[in-house]
């Protein structure tokens, strides 16, 4: 009769071994979806600054709003930046509208000519406003595009959450398209394992060689998303072109989340007159 | 010379520069430039200064004020007709001044005011610009900003989804005056500008009633409007004076044109891999008209654009514009018979029949990614039948951000009558210096 208690307790320790071995930690596409999940905001509004200095360039400071809002698939969403200064591009327009199968599109609204131009899909992967961004950077990356592989586990590479565990996870798009549409043969993502942020990535050029470091700092709680996850928000991204050794800084102030946001704002019908 | 008026108007200017930091949503150019040398008029130099400032401001979160104050200074050898036919030209009007809401923001938009207003898919000259609004006197290759606005009301309808509709209504109630440019050594003695009775202002003719509508579709990748328009088009009538007395010169009676248009036209663009491509497509209408110089004319206009960048550091625009005229009988006039019947005002003032037109236009920029601050542009227009064409390349450097100066060269060549042939006299080099703030 004494057995009875003790099988209870082999069996929970049993299960409790189980429940803490590695075999339990999520999965690369696990970790990766709960890592899109940390950032589904509704919608974004924040003031943003971008600096590019390095490389033979002269450092310049762009600034402008970012106004972002998820569509009614609840995977693409829609991004309008609109520039404050300098002033000679004060009241231009860069709309955003995500779409499946690589088919993202890309406009400017020109308040010179009061006119609306859309961007071919090959320019995606070039710089957004002369910055080491590119445009294709600007707009969130669906997972279902890419193939996922465990790289390991360090300490976050990053000064902000140096002390934090971070996963490595290897990320190769499913297909040219995507490579074509971002320039990125491989990406290695650095996983924060506390909040399933985003810490660093690094992006492969065709020929595999390393062609930009982005680092993401000042990782702020924002609120509760639609599963009641925590949403995190990146308020400060550095991206590193290695080659060129040119940096981008850009970073966000006063953000606002899951504000109301008007869907004509990303109307291209409603920018010109 | 330069008048004291003229140093309070950059005053002006320079003072809601400075003064910006204290007001939101300011905004503008100065922009100054010396073109030469120039034969006409016996000057080496001609002076210009463009200012324009601009107020955008959010009087509640669905209604917007814009407006957009103009300054122009100019000792061209070109005069602005009628307003002054001779000596330095200058003055201040209101580009735009409009009050736009959204009453459901989703669905209605809506308009009044001095609008700019631009539907055409082109980068070049477009028909689906209906409301005309761009000065025609400017010599410098960045002129989009100088456009001045039309009065009008605009209703939006928007009709949100997986694709985008959107309907356009525009009323127009009056418009801007529609100046003429001609080089002032060249008007004769015996020039008269007649004035309309109703109006005090030659050549507004816009004052007369103009609609318009406009219906888009963007779906994935394209899209798709198309533009209806019933007004006029605003010309200058060369006409002699009908009672000549013996031994004297007869008069030449420069006039205002109104000829009733009705246009039916759409344009489309579409997002390739490589290219933007951009087509237009439209059916010009106008009235029979009494007068014996200018009969009917129906015009057909077909516009072919494709776009497209080569790294971060080329772009460029090629665009092919064909305007077919249904009615060869008699045509209505160009500037350049205007201006060829002033330089010879003994001949005919009726000018050569206008055949189908065949244009085609390159504009390119490049821009080192190393060394944005300088940039190079080329614009280049050419018509087949004309044996005519112009070409203008320019260099421009940024001092500092806001602060900018370019060299530019224009180059016009072909026969006099055409309306490119016609100013080569202007062919020149310029330099400006330009202040964004």
């Amino acid at each position: 009769m004494y057995f009875k208690p003790i099988f209870y307790v082999l069996f929970a320790v049993i299960f409790a071994n189980v429940g803490l071995s590695p075999a339990a930690e999520l999965t690369p596409n696990e970790l990766m979806e709960k890592n899109r999940l940390a950032q589904q905001f509704n919608s974004l509004k924040a003031d943003c600054v971008l600096k590019t200095s390095g490389g033979k360039r002269r450092p310049s400071e762009k600034k402008f709003t970012w106004l972002r809002k998820r569509q009614e698939n609840k995977i693409h969403f829609n991004t309008l930046t609109t520039f404050k200064e300098p002033a000679e591009i004060k009241g231009q327009a860069i709309l955003f509208l995500e779409r499946t199968a690589n088919k993202n599109e890309i406009s400017m609204y020109l308040p010179a000519y009061k006119k609306v131009r859309r961007v071919e899909a090959s320019q995606q992967k070039t710089g957004f406003m002369s910055s080491d961004f590119s445009y294709a950077d600007m707009t969130t990356f669906q997972n279902k595009e890419y193939d996922y592989r465990d790289a390991g586990k360090v300490k976050c590479p990053t000064t902000d959450a140096s002390t934090i565990d971070c996963r490595i996870i290897e990320s190769k798009p499913k297909d040219q398209a995507t490579i074509d549409r971002t320039g990125y043969s491989k990406s290695i993502v650095w996983v924060r394992v506390d909040q399933n942020t985003t810490t660093q990535v690094e992006h492969y050029d065709a020929d595999n060689k390393l062609l930009k470091r982005l680092i993401f700092e000042s990782s702020k709680l924002m609120g509760k998303g639609d599963d009641k996850q925590d949403l995190y928000f990146a308020h400060h991204l550095l991206m590193h072109a290695i080659t060129t050794d040119q940096k981008t800084d850009l970073a966000f102030d006063t953000v606002e989340i899951n504000k109301d946001v008007k869907d004509s704002l990303f109307d291209l019908q409603n920018f010109g007159k | 010379m330069f008048m004291i008026k003229n140093w309070i108007y950059l005053f002006y200017f320079l003072w809601v520069a400075l003064l910006r930091a204290n007001t939101p949503e300011w905004s503008g150019r100065i922009l100054t430039s010396g073109i030469g040398p120039t034969s006409l008029n016996g000057k080496w130099i001609q002076k210009n200064i463009w200012a324009s400032n601009q107020i955008n401001y959010s009087l509640h979160e669905r209604l917007i004020f814009n407006s957009k104050i103009f300054y122009t200074y100019s000792d061209s050898p070109y005069s602005i007709l009628p307003k002054d036919p001779s000596g330095e030209f200058s003055k201040v009007d209101i580009s735009e001044l409009e009050l736009i809401t959204y009453p459901t923001p989703d669905k209605v938009k809506f308009l009044i005011g001095k609008s700019v207003v631009k539907w055409g898919k082109m980068d070049g000259p477009s028909p689906l610009d209906v409301y005309k609004t761009k000065r025609n006197f400017l010599q410098n290759p960045d002129s989009y900003w100088q456009d001045r606005g039309q009065y009008q009301t605009q209703l939006k309808i928007l009709k949100l989804g997986e694709s985008h509709w959107s309907l356009d209504f525009n009323y127009s109630w009056r418009g801007e005056a529609v100046d003429l440019t001609l080089p002032k050594n060249k008007i004769p003695l015996n020039l008269e500008l007649e004035r309309e009775k109703k109006d005090s202002s030659f050549l507004s003719g816009n004052h007369r009633e103009e609609s318009a509508f406009k219906l888009s579709y963007t779906g994935e990748l394209q899209d798709f409007e198309l533009v209806g328009f019933h007004g006029y088009e605003h010309q200058t009538l060369l006409k002699q004076e009908a009672l000549v007395l013996v031994g004297t010169t007869p008069l030449i009676i420069l006039a205002p044109l109104h000829l009733k248009k009705d246009l039916i036209g759409m344009g489309w663009s579409r997002a390739l891999e490589h290219w933007i491509l951009r087509a237009e497509a439209a059916h010009v209408m106008y009235e029979k008209n009494n007068n014996l110089l200018y009969q009917s004319i129906n015009q057909s206009h077909f516009s072919f654009g494709a776009e497209r960048s080569i790294g971060d550091e080329l772009r460029f625009i090629i665009e092919t514009h064909y305007t077919k005229q249904e009615d060869r009988e008699l045509n209505a006039p160009s500037n350049s018979i205007i201006t060829d019947a002033l330089r010879n005002s003994n001949r005919s003032i009726i000018g050569p029949l206008k055949e189908d037109r065949l244009g085609f236009m390159l504009h390119g920029f490049y821009q080192q990614e190393n060394v944005p601050e300088w940039k190079y542009e080329l614009s280049s227009m050419t018509y087949a039948g004309d044996n005519a064409g112009f070409i203008g390349p320019a260099i421009s450097y940024e001092w500092f951000s806001g602060l900018k100066s370019q060299m530019f060269a224009q180059i016009y060549w072909g026969d006099n009558a055409s309306p490119l042939g016609q100013l080569k006299e202007l062919n020149s080099l310029g330099l400006s210096l330009e202040y964004f703030y």
